[in-house]
């Protein structure tokens, strides 16, 4: 495993991030998501090492922050919505700056990354937009040959275009089986393309944690007329949602659905399995 | 590791992470040091009293407007890049040091021009171990906590903070008690009983100053946190 979580409790004045257990293997994508408020970038924070946890414990490829600080460091790139580097600098100067706190840190490959984001290395880091920082701090992350990617929530500043490009660059640096992906974010399209495991956080705690088949898998968003969705055993039930064109549940998959061909049965999206998950 | 420092030093300059109600406290406190405080002692009259009086106060406002938009604190950058606790602590302690030295050499510089305008040689000597003290208090540590939210500080940061605001007020009345023996010549031309008082508090502000260094460990673990948890 590259990342491991065992029951990461976390307080934070009111708010409490709960028995948060995950586990991440080489060459895989885990989607972070959760509505607004539900811990993922505290939950980012703490697999950063930036927070001490109250309980449990967080391994990044086989080591704690207590005993190889450094070594976890190297392996790991980080893409924050913060601004990080110095403003009054190029963003080649920042490189070199940051950089050679990496032993693996290559300029060259820095520069080929900006390029290929369309970015310039001469403009200074305050003259950049939002997103073109993102970009920065991902082609950063890249340049010091990282084991494991922890975004937090980039995709949203990103236009079209470079979402697609940012997705492909993700599947190349996982592509040898080696590297991991965290990737926290609100746009959910792109995980149902991209991620292998998905973790789902609301007010704190862990509502799912594990392979996207399985989270697939654990349910089904049924379509029909209301009678139709109450004939369903309440159990089953996560949220009804009645609309103009018919009613629309999330229900747990199981054998004990009615077998009626009136009813639409699909496998729901995550954006689909968040909404109904938060409106429950 | 110096040179990032002053690499760091310089950028934060530029960046400012001021929080905008201490700074705009400071700026009045600065403002009535300059255009207020001088006022009854009529050190703008002469031109010796307004060197002697800028040549002094000046490194002073310096020092405190810096403490404010230039606190000493780990950019986070640098929790994200591979250092260890050692050299981090490095960090914060060296650049604590470079501040300290920068801010006393400013001092001398004041010192040294007020002695121009006609200060003795133990003015100048005390302006200059003033700025000293002031800068131990004044370059920023405490600064960096009491910016995130001051309404969450805990009992025991209160009794620094008392420490810092009774040193720097001493520190300010010596300040001020220097310009006035510069601009009557010195202290050394002063009354012997007056020379005695002046012994006293910097002796007092010495105490203060020693009791506020005490506190540095706590302040240097507290600017080693990537993110100061009390602010949420």
């Amino acid at each position: 495993m590259l990342v491991e979580l065992e029951n990461i409790t976390k307080r934070l004045g009111k708010f409490c991030l709960e028995d948060i257990s995950m586990q991440l293997p080489e060459g895989y994508i885990l989607g972070l998501i959760g509505p607004n408020g539900a811990g993922k970038t505290t939950l980012l924070h703490v697999i950063l090492g930036l927070y001490q946890p109250n309980a449990g414990t967080v391994t990044i490829d086989g080591m704690s922050y207590a005993d190889h600080e450094v070594a976890i460091r190297e392996e790991t790139g980080v893409v924050l919505l913060e601004d990080m580097f110095d403003g009054g600098l190029t963003l080649t100067a920042n490189g070199e700056r940051y950089g050679k706190f990496f032993k693996n840190y290559s300029g060259r490959t820095l520069e080929t990354y900006l390029e290929r984001f369309g970015l310039k290395s001469k403009c200074r880091y305050r003259s950049l937009s939002r997103g073109e920082k993102l970009k920065f701090q991902f082609a950063f992350a890249l340049a010091h040959d990282a084991k494991l990617l922890v975004l937090d929530e980039p995709t949203g500043n990103f236009d079209r275009e470079f979402r697609r490009e940012f997705f492909r660059v993700l599947k190349e640096f996982i592509a040898d089986g080696t590297r991991s992906v965290i990737l926290s974010t609100h746009l959910t399209d792109d995980l149902d393309r991209v991620a292998d495991y998905i973790l789902y956080l609301e007010n704190g705690k862990s509502v799912f944690s594990g392979d996207i088949e399985t989270l697939r898998e654990s349910y089904r968003l049924v379509t029909g007329e209301p009678w139709q969705i109450k004939a369903i055993a309440r159990e089953l039930v996560i949220h009804v949602e009645e609309g103009e064109h018919g009613t629309r549940a999330l229900v747990k998959n199981s054998r004990r659905l009615p077998d009626d061909r009136d009813l639409t049965v699909a496998v729901p999206t995550i954006e689909e399995l968040m909404y109904f998950i938060t409106k429950r | 590791m110096l040179r990032l420092i002053v690499r760091q030093y310089v950028s934060g300059l530029r960046e400012s992470g001021a929080d905008k109600r201490q700074m705009g406290l400071n700026a009045f406190w600065i403002a009535y040091a300059f255009f207020v405080l001088p006022a009854p002692y009529k050190f703008y009259d002469t031109g010796t009293g307004a060197g002697i009086y800028l040549a002094l106060a000046i490194p002073m406002a310096w020092c405190t407007l810096e403490s404010v938009f230039c606190p000493i604190r780990m950019p986070k950058i640098l929790f994200l890049c591979p250092m260890d606790a050692q050299m981090r602590q490095t960090y914060i302690r060296g650049t604590y040091r470079f501040k300290v030295v920068l801010h006393t050499l400013l001092g001398i510089v004041g010192a040294i021009v007020s002695m121009a305008f006609g200060n003795d040689w133990l003015g100048t000597l005390g302006a200059a171990c003033n700025m000293l003290l002031y800068s131990l208090f004044g370059v920023g540590v405490d600064a960096a906590a009491s910016n995130q939210g001051g309404e969450d500080l805990d009992i025991s940061r209160w009794g620094r903070i008392a420490v810092r605001v009774i040193g720097c007020v001493l520190i300010i009345i010596l300040q001020l008690i220097y310009v006035s023996a510069a601009v009557e010549g010195g202290i050394l031309a002063q009354a012997r009983w007056e020379q005695v008082l002046i012994g006293c508090l910097t002796a007092l502000a010495l105490l203060f100053a020693a009791r506020y260094v005490g506190y540095w460990k706590t302040m240097q673990e507290e600017a080693l946190f990537a993110i100061r948890e009390e602010k949420l």
